[in-house]
């Protein structure tokens, strides 16, 4: 059975700087994986690289059984694959619903002159947008706000909105870019059925998180980076319990 | 009313009128570029020069149909800005201004030297074809154009480019392609707008499109509110008929429109009108007016 | 053939030419490429410094005839102050705004000092005196006019002084880190709005003297002068790698260079065009340039 993402031996490089080393992983369908280690480990590099913004060194990447090593960011949400950012990156003077209609983007594909001649298909394609605009707004529970301009929208909200963004594309594989980001215990709880609830949809979901617990709650699989090479993989209490894990979070004992 | 037709059949108000509509339509294609899609195009001028020369050279020597050479003017500017646009586009904010400014350069040395275009003499003689009928028509046509892209997944697209590029991308939006696109729809208006531009002056030089042209439709875009179509109108009417009807306006134009411009950069980057959503205002009145209505026939009845 | 056989002889001559306009395109490429190391603009209104430069010259050589030597100090001297105004009316306030805003606002500035001049000394060109001895030094198949060899000395001296002041200088440290940095380099307690006034100082020196020697060598000079100039030099900062100092000289005197000898080989008409074919050529081969560094994209 092949996964529905693999990343082989890739090694990402800017310059002298190793930021992945030589990383293999697996994601099944269904799973709700996470990517964790400390800072500086290169979790965001591999999905910005999983994503299409960065194009690896050397390794291959796969989806559904097929290569997508080095292909455009765009063509890659196309094929199934969508992302929230780290530092939130919200269409910040759109307003909600347009911020999520443009998350469908992939899905449509009138250009301007169905736009300037308003022909039915169009019409149609624009009604069935804003209907699942309507739909992924709902998931997230923001669907009475989405007239407000993105960036009124309160930091959780933000996070939600980014999220209703990704789902709008149909997504057979969400990418969540420390969702948990800035949340309190509260917020962090609704996340995580939210996050349980979009798995139930059927899309598969990898998250990097520095929150250990809402990783170890959420997660049937960990894989864990430090300094750019993975050093475990596993499920949750697998991976606690692992000791190079420990030691590159709290270091080494003295002995 | 004959007081009203006689006004716009004075010949110098007509001009005027007319000039202000055939800019309206050239700005309106830099709205579409740099309002809409955030890119920075420092040469509108160099295409509005492609439109206007190709339109009066086919009047002139092929005496085709005045509205069929303007629009293969649209079309020669549209394809010029295509051509320019797949390398440039690629090029950061600071770095594609700068290129578009040296393509109007080219473009105006490129004519200053060449016969056809009748070199530094500039072009004389061309049929005067344009009328403020077929330029209202042009323009509002342009104006419904422009908010019908707004509103559609194209423009949405652009705007999102021009929000956050990268995030645009992640988005599924093909970046290059979408801005290639803008960019030649806006050059194609700028070609419309300098293929009437032609018909109305009737004497073309290429002197007339350079760098302070290109400046001037850029204040038009900015002064009313980058990103507006209304700003847009109100930049360009303000700008065509001030100097019109302030004699010292005219006379150093270009000294008032630069300081102003600095100025309006320091202290309302956004424009007059930038900021200002017509349709949310528009709605709030309605929705206070009905509440008062609500209010007054309630103490109505409850008196009844 | 015999074009190519002429066109050989010529060569070292028209190098020498072409180094020499060269030259004076370096001087003026430097304060761009500074100003936009630093600041990442585009300060349009650099070209109009040095057309200013050019006027005051004229004005110092007209009315007070002084020497060449004298005239490039007033210009100096009357630049750098404007050029710091510049920037602390029109750039400075827009630090913090959007990435159109103070493009435009350089534009601005650029058209008002174009129109200004203009307005007060007529639209034509104003005849810049010989204020240099026309001898001519043979030196084998090339000739230099004393113009050339004034040109060449004085704007090497700046140049050379320029990289003394950058490379071994406490303020050319400081606007090394600043342009490498720009938070870091706040943090670190560098005053920048200081080291900012003194790159725009800096560059518009090196631009008033450019004006004057550009005088001296063509024997005119009009208030458009800077239009075609300053974006031609900022073309050849571009091609030189933006930011890089070194690049600068180089791609002025390439372009220097390429412009005499595409009058030479006929182009004449079209050589401003040359300068804006070469940019589009750069920015689509090597948007870095030929000494700049790849720019890593941060996500």
């Amino acid at each position: 059975m092949t996964s529905l993402l693999e990343l082989q031996n890739v090694t990402i490089q800017f310059g002298g700087l190793m930021a992945v080393d030589h990383v293999s992983l697996k994601v099944e369908k269904g799973w709700i994986s996470a990517l964790i280690g400390p800072n500086g480990a290169g979790k965001s590099t591999i999905f910005n690289m999983i994503s299409g913004l960065y194009k690896p060194t050397s390794g291959k990447v796969y989806f559904n059984g097929r290569d997508i090593t080095g292909h455009k960011a765009y063509k890659i949400t196309s094929l199934g694959i969508a992302r929230t950012f780290q530092n939130i990156r919200l269409f910040k003077n759109l307003s909600v619903l347009d911020n999520v209609r443009i998350g469908r983007h992939c899905r449509g594909s009138s250009g301007i002159i169905g736009a300037i001649t308003h022909f039915p298909r169009t019409k149609a394609e624009e009604k069935e947008i804003e209907e699942k605009a309507y739909e992924a707004l709902q998931t997230v529970d923001l669907l009475d706000k989405k007239d407000e301009l993105a960036k009124n929208l309160p930091y959780g909200e933000q996070r939600r909105l980014e999220i209703a963004r990704a789902l709008a594309a149909d997504p057979v594989l969400l990418l969540l870019d420390e969702p948990a980001a800035g949340m309190n215990i509260q917020e962090k709880q609704t996340l995580m059925h939210m996050v349980q609830n979009i798995r139930e949809m059927g899309i598969t979901i990898m998250l990097v998180e520095h929150d250990m617990s809402f990783v170890m709650n959420i997660s049937d699989h960990v894989d864990v980076l430090n300094y750019g090479q993975k050093i475990a993989a596993g499920t949750p209490s697998e991976v606690q319990h692992n000791p190079d894990v420990i030691e590159a979070y709290l270091g080494k004992e003295i002995e | 009313m004959e007081s009203i037709i006689g006004f716009f059949n004075d010949p110098y108000i007509n001009q005027v009128l007319t000039l202000t509509g055939v800019y309206l339509i050239t700005a309106l294609g830099l709205h579409l570029i740099t309002g809409i899609t955030g890119q920075f195009s420092f040469g509108h001028a160099g295409f509005m020069s492609i439109g206007a020369y190709t339109a009066a050279l086919l009047s002139l020597h092929l005496e085709t149909p005045f509205i069929l050479n303007v629009f293969i003017g649209g079309l020669a500017a549209g394809f010029a800005g295509m051509l320019l646009g797949f390398p440039s586009l690629r090029l950061t904010g600071d770095y594609l201004g700068i290129t578009t400014l040296g393509f109007a350069e080219i473009v105006r040395i490129v004519f200053i030297n060449m016969d056809i275009t009748g070199g530094a003499r500039g072009l004389a003689g061309i049929p005067r074809d344009t009328n403020l009928t077929i330029v209202l028509l042009l323009a509002v046509l342009s104006i419904m154009c422009m908010y019908r892209i707004h509103n559609s997944r194209f423009g949405r697209a652009l705007t999102a480019i021009r929000e956050d590029e990268l995030a645009a991308e992640a988005m599924g939006i093909n970046i290059l392609l979408y801005k290639v696109k803008a960019f030649a729809t806006g050059t194609f208006f700028a070609g419309i707008g300098g293929g009437l531009y032609a018909h109305l002056i009737q004497y073309l030089n290429p002197s007339d499109f350079g760098v302070s042209r290109s400046f001037e439709l850029l204040n038009f875009v900015v002064l009313g509110g980058l990103g507006s179509v209304p700003g847009t109108i109100l930049g360009t009417t303000v700008l065509t008929l001030a100097p019109e009807f302030l004699r010292f306006v005219k006379e150093y134009r270009m000294l008032i429109y630069s300081a102003l411009m600095v100025t309006m950069m320091i202290f309302r980057p956004h424009g007059l009108l930038g900021g200002v959503n017509f349709r949310k205002l528009f709605l709030d009145l309605v929705h206070r007016r009905l509440a008062q209505l609500a209010k007054t026939k309630d103490v109505g009845g409850k008196q009844q | 053939m015999e074009q190519i056989q002429t066109f050989i002889q010529l060569l070292p001559q028209q190098l020498v030419n072409g180094i020499t306009l060269g030259a004076t395109y370096a001087l003026i490429a430097l304060g761009y490429t500074m100003v936009y190391g630093i600041i990442q603009l585009i300060n349009f209104a650099h070209g109009e410094v040095y057309m200013i430069g050019a006027f005051i010259g004229l004005l110092m050589v007209v009315y007070f005839k002084v020497n060449f030597f004298v005239a490039i100090i007033c210009a100096i001297l009357v630049c750098v102050p404007l050029a710091v105004l510049i920037e602390r009316v029109a750039y400075r306030p827009l630090r913090g705004s959007t990435r159109l805003a103070p493009l435009i606002s350089a534009l601005g500035v650029s058209l008002f000092l174009q129109t200004l001049m203009t307005l007060i000394m007529g639209p034509n060109a104003q005849g810049f005196p010989q204020i240099v001895k026309d001898t001519i030094y043979t030196v084998g198949a090339v000739k230099f006019s004393l113009v050339q060899v004034v040109i060449l000395l004085i704007s090497s001296v700046l140049m050379v002084t320029l990289h003394m002041i950058v490379k071994f200088t406490k303020v050319g440290k400081a606007m090394r880190a600043t342009s490498e940095s720009y938070e870091t380099a706040n943090l670190m307690g560098i005053n920048i709005n200081r080291i900012i006034s003194f790159t725009f100082a800096i560059g518009a020196a090196l631009a008033g003297a450019g004006g004057v020697l550009v005088g001296m060598y063509f024997n005119s000079i009009h208030p458009m002068m800077g239009v075609i100039v300053g974006l031609k030099c900022f073309c050849a900062a571009v091609l030189g790698g933006i930011g890089s100092i070194p690049g600068a000289m180089l791609g002025g005197v390439f372009l220097g260079v390429a412009e005499v000898m595409g009058v030479a080989l006929g182009f004449g008409t079209y050589r401003d065009a040359i300068a804006f074919a070469l940019l589009i050529l750069v920015l689509l081969l090597k948007p870095t340039g030929i000494m700049g560094k790849p720019i890593q994209r941060k996500v």
